[in-house]
């Protein structure tokens, strides 16, 4: 008899991460090797390393749509450990499973306050293969970005609690502070239309700028302008 | 009377999924409607910056509905906030409001037309 089964687990939002009852069930004598979808209601910096510690496979945030759970679902059993996840509310990492065509997938930190455009971004970014961590705010990518690495970070301007330019400052800030010099290229999503608003970004320490509405075509080509010669995959500029 | 948006450039920008569109639109019209009740407080409170920052973020939302004709009225909006001209700000919100609500009905209806 085929015995595989998938373990689903809540992760409450008040208790965090529910890190003991998933070991415990990699512990069990019949369950232990089985695959794991997480479904949970936040999402922190480090939950990804932990999901992969504890041997998760997928993991989703509430309220997770019933064609992507199936989805999720049918590729962790067909033995793939990787899969297509949903945004959520405050930070949550999603992977996807195609690869482009012309580059290895990127790990893409969005950092955008409106659900709205957070949803728009994330479909033309996973239906590329990329991997994206999203940030509710600038403090939020901040901390992420100083939790694990990124190729590219996509950077709203005007967000609750730290806007974009002083994430980016940040960011800047800490590299420099760091052992082994690195540079995240970071880029600029704004519906600004300002004059000067380009410049504005440039100063703070962004290295490109695309215009809301995103549009799939002027993103990539912006993404592949930053990931030039010189940067880790430098040839990932074609991944449109 | 002419649509407020443009439908083809929208089906392509969600490609043609209109499960994804569905959802969105019904994002406008709970988190559009919020921003727009969050504008109004600001323009009656005369907090400028408040409404530059409230337009700019309404703005941003509209626009990924291929809708030109309300993302100008949230800009001027914005750009009436930014200026400090609690009058302007006012004037170009209450032409906002319709518009987005006009827009809101419309997106609704042609899913509805396309499900």
């Amino acid at each position: 008899m085929d015995r595989r089964r998938i373990v689903r687990l809540l992760a409450a939002r008040s208790c965090c991460f529910k890190a003991d009852l998933i070991a415990a069930v990699r512990r069990h004598e019949v369950f232990g090797n089985l695959p794991t979808v997480l479904l949970t209601s936040s999402a922190s910096p480090g939950d990804q390393k932990r999901c992969e510690e504890l041997g998760i496979a997928a993991r989703l945030l509430k309220p997770a749509k019933q064609s992507l759970l199936l989805d999720n679902i049918m590729r962790v059993m067909a033995g793939k450990s990787r899969a297509r996840a949903t945004a959520g509310p405050e930070a949550a990492t999603t992977a996807a499973t195609e690869t482009p065509a012309n580059g290895a997938p990127l790990r893409v930190l969005l950092a955008e306050d409106n659900p709205v455009n957070v949803k728009f971004a994330l479909k033309i970014l996973e239906r590329a293969g990329h991997t994206v961590t999203h940030a509710l705010n600038g403090k939020l990518a901040v901390d992420l970005w100083s939790a694990q690495p990124f190729d590219v970070v996509l950077m709203d301007i005007q967000m609750p609690e730290m806007d974009g330019l002083d994430a980016t400052r940040a960011i800047r800030a800490l590299e420099k502070g760091r052992d082994r010099h690195t540079h995240t290229p970071i880029i600029a999503m704004t519906a600004n239309a300002m004059t000067g608003d380009r410049e504005m970004c440039i100063d703070a320490g962004m290295d490109g700028y695309v215009a809301k509405p995103v549009k799939k075509e002027l993103l990539f080509a912006e993404v592949g302008r930053v990931l030039g010669d010189g940067v880790k995959g430098g040839a990932r500029g074609a991944v449109v | 009377m002419a649509q407020l948006f443009d439908e083809s450039e929208l089906m392509e920008r969600v490609d043609n999924d209109l499960e994804f569109l569905a959802d969105t639109v019904q994002m406008l019209e709970t988190d559009g409607r919020a921003l727009m009740l969050e504008l109004k407080t600001a323009v009656a409170s005369g907090d400028a910056p408040a409404v530059g920052r409230t337009a700019h973020a309404l703005k941003g939302m509209v626009s990924n509905f291929c809708s030109p004709a309300v993302q100008t009225l949230a800009l001027e909006v914005e750009k009436a906030g930014k200026a400090g001209d609690e009058a302007g700000a006012a004037a170009a919100s209450e032409k906002l409001e319709p518009g987005l609500e006009a827009l809101v009905v419309e997106l609704a209806a042609f899913v509805r037309s396309r499900s």
